[in-house]
């Protein structure tokens, strides 16, 4: 037969895919539920705070502005906590709070024990008052007795009481009572740091004459801050924060995994379309009417439409209000590239994953056939971290520019820097050359394999057809 | 009579199997043509050969006079053995998009669709979905799903399958209205009585080859011309004692006599002459008429 396909009739098909697909419960479930979980993600740290009962619960002090007691209960008969210094301490706790919070090392610094993610600039920015914005206040008071701190505790006077037993100068062990606390709650011991300081300055005072070494001892390091950077390197925007480069690291990842995921989404609904029309028996129905080479255009031109839908909403309604907000710094062209990159990693697959549909007996059957192929594209995530470490490392550059791996690979690279010129066109022109083979050899299976019933044909078979 | 469907010397193999060895024959236009055979005999990849959905190994296919070309697929109305429609569906969203296929706007393959709805009494159930049909009004749909747009020529395989005898006598009524308006149909069945009440010619395929080919009336003369119903007491056999008897086909007592189908070689009255002139009785004889099946028994039997 003259092989010249016709435009009407795969238009036809494409729109009959593109409208059975998107009218599916699972399509219609996935372009929803997704956008809901980017959103999710990026408000989580705001419902973690807020499920924690506010940001001065997690740091287990008052609000800021508002004065928290820490209480001290002195055990040791040796008058550990000076009056004089506490009311030192008192009067100047906003600088004390300050150094406080610069100590390096500090075991308090609240939100250390967050996990990365869930970490935002309030919690975590060091560079203002050891960690948190706001005007934290605390006062040190002296209990007499332990029964009196627990009370204190208890009715919701002092945040914290530590307690320091006859023994402490052998072994340093100090008691510290705390109230019940929320399950978000991180906050270790909070007002350590101002209460150690109180027992130094009392303990070093009256022995230290030279008052300069005194306060130094108090202010252990006044530290500031300074990046190093490569003076040659192309300078960075000065209000990164570390939580900033972390999103800006993760952010164009998830970004990329989006675009690529659109890929086997796409590929999947080909994949199962197929078998489902096997399952049917309606494909040599259609192939009455069509030539095997249209109706695979037609599948793949229209799913590929239900897959760039997905995308798009998914952008839209998920990804657009991040670049908005400015989290998320990728430019036009970069996700021009990414979109280039998804669309011709789709071209590389659909022809390969319908033959797999064609081939299989069954539903279930091209989807075990397929998992070598969604194994093989996706498998650059499974080393994500070497993508993160390096993104222009050498196996970064091999993945995005090897023509099964470049879609995902090459993707993420864009995501998470400049890829030089030369790389990203040598992958592109693999992946459409790939694209071509794989349209190729796959609609030559496609056409043998697509009226095959029984038995999986064997390797050697396909490889046959696959020749032509 | 223009000949629109030319087979010449096809041959198809899957692996160690030959499934079409050498076939050719031709299908004239506003007939229908019957390909006979059974199970296993090569029927529909012949026919799959002639859609251009197999390549054959050699030989070649002319339809409407030239190799098939991508347009001839608008004006051939195929209905596959494997065949099945999209169940969650409704009826006229399938056939609209069959319809389309073949060329139509939408408007078209609707008003299509719901004529031979009508024609075929299913306009009841135009919004149904089709997995809601019984399997005989699906073969149906499935039926009027290559009579959109008209196409004149018609291959139908196994059309009679999943039909009752009212749907069956309702699509055989069909078959001879759509031949009579000048459509050409290949109809490849087993059922022998349908493939007779309707076939003009008749093509039957065994083992891969064409055994015979020609119209019912030829086919019937060169298998049943030799053929006599015998009623006797008389021991027929093949051998010496009778001459003229070729073979025995059948045999099976009646009326404390025995009824014989024999094959006859030279003259039937030679043979009835002999067993009266043997001094057995003959209650009753006659020329035997075939029936397809019988043709097609004898012919696949060798």
């Amino acid at each position: 037969m003259s092989q010249r396909a016709s435009p009407k009739r795969i238009a036809t098909v494409a729109k009959r895919e593109f409208i059975a697909t998107v009218s599916r419960k699972g399509y219609i479930a996935t372009l929803l539920l997704l956008p809901l979980l980017m959103a999710g993600i990026a408000v989580l740290p705001a419902i973690a705070i807020a499920l924690a009962g506010g940001t001065s619960e997690i740091m287990g002090l008052q609000p800021p502005g508002e004065i928290s007691v820490i209480g001290v209960v002195d055990g040791t008969g040796r008058d550990i906590v000076n009056d004089e210094f506490l009311a030192w301490h008192n009067a100047d706790q906003r600088h004390a709070d300050a150094q406080e919070r610069q100590l390096p090392g500090d075991e308090e610094v609240i939100g250390d024990k967050l996990p990365e993610f869930l970490k935002d600039k309030q919690l975590t920015d060091r560079r203002d008052y050891g960690g948190f914005d706001g005007d934290w206040r605390l006062e040190l008071r002296r209990y007499d007795a332990e029964d009196t701190a627990r009370e204190a505790i208890l009715s919701g006077e002092a945040k914290a009481v530590y307690v320091f037993g006859p023994d402490w100068v052998e072994t340093g062990a100090v008691l510290s009572l705390l109230p019940e606390r929320g399950a978000m709650s991180v906050a270790l011991y909070p007002g350590k740091v101002a209460v150690a300081r109180l027992v130094r300055k009392s303990i070093a005072a009256p022995t230290m004459a030279d008052k300069a070494m005194l306060e130094r001892i108090l202010r252990l390091m006044e530290t500031t801050e300074e990046t190093v950077r490569d003076p040659n390197a192309e300078p960075e925007d000065e209000g990164d924060s570390g939580l900033d480069k972390g999103i800006a690291m993760v952010l164009p990842v998830l970004f990329a995994s989006f675009f690529s995921l659109s890929i086997f989404v796409a590929s999947g609904y080909l994949l199962d379309g197929i078998g489902e029309e096997k399952e049917n028996k309606v494909l040599e129905v259609l192939l009455a009417s069509l030539t095997p080479e249209e109706l695979l255009l037609g599948k793949i031109v229209g799913l590929g439409a239900a897959g760039l839908l997905q995308t798009s909403v998914m952008l839209v309604l998920g990804l657009i209000p991040m670049l908005a907000m400015g989290a998320l710094s990728l430019g036009f062209w970069t996700i021009a590239a990414m979109a280039l990159c998804a669309a011709l990693g789709y071209i590389e697959y659909a022809a390969v994953m319908a033959a797999s549909g064609a081939v299989a007996g069954n539903r279930q059957e091209g989807r075990q056939i397929s998992a070598v192929f969604t194994l093989t594209a996706s498998s650059p995530m499974f080393v994500l971290p070497v993508f993160m470490a390096a993104a222009d490392g050498g196996v970064a550059v091999f993945l995005s520019l090897f023509p099964p791996t470049a879609p995902m690979a090459m993707t993420m690279r864009l995501g998470l820097g400049d890829v030089p010129g030369w790389q990203l066109a040598v992958s592109v022109l693999g992946m459409a050359l790939c694209g071509w083979l794989s349209w190729r050899l796959g609609s030559r299976v496609f056409r043998v394999a697509i009226l095959l019933t029984g038995a999986r044909p064997p390797l050697r078979r396909i490889f046959e057809w696959m020749r032509g | 009579m223009t000949v629109l469907l030319d087979v010449r010397g096809v041959e198809k193999s899957f692996r160690t199997t030959r499934a079409v060895d050498g076939v050719s024959f031709g299908i004239e236009e506003g007939e229908i043509f019957g390909l006979l055979g059974p199970n296993g005999a090569g029927k529909s990849t012949l026919i799959r050969m002639m859609l251009d959905i197999y390549r054959p190994d050699e030989g070649s296919v002319l339809v409407f006079g030239h190799p098939m070309e991508r347009e001839d697929l608008d004006r051939i109305g195929y209905l596959p053995e494997e065949r099945g429609l999209y169940r969650k569906r409704r009826v006229i969203q399938v056939l609209r998009y069959l319809g389309q296929l073949k060329g139509l706007t939408a408007a078209d393959a609707t008003a299509s669709a719901d004529r031979w709805l009508l024609r075929l009494s299913m306009e009841h159930y135009r919004d149904s979905k089709v997995e809601s049909l019984s399997k005989g009004n699906q073969q149906k749909i499935q039926l009027i799903g290559t009579l959109l747009g008209d196409p004149p020529l018609l291959v139908w395989d196994e059309p009679f399958s999943g039909l009752d005898p009212v749907n069956a006598n309702q699509v055989r009524d069909l078959l001879i209205e759509l031949r009579d308006a000048g459509t050409t149909v290949v109809l490849s069945t087993h059922l022998m009585a349908q493939a007779e009440a309707v076939c003009d010619r008749v093509g039957l395929i065994h083992g891969g080859r064409m055994v015979l080919c020609g119209p019912i009336g030829e086919v019937r003369q060169q298998f049943g011309a030799d053929q006599a119903v015998i009623i006797t007491d008389a021991p027929l056999a093949e051998g010496d004692d009778w001459p003229e008897l070729a073979k025995v086909l059948d045999d099976v007592p009646e009326d404390g006599a025995r009824r014989f189908t024999v094959c006859v070689q030279g003259s039937p009255e030679a043979l009835a002459r002999r067993i009266i002139e043997a001094g057995y009785e003959l209650t009753e004889f006659h020329r035997h008429r075939p029936t397809l099946e019988d043709v097609f028994l004898q012919a696949v039997a060798g």
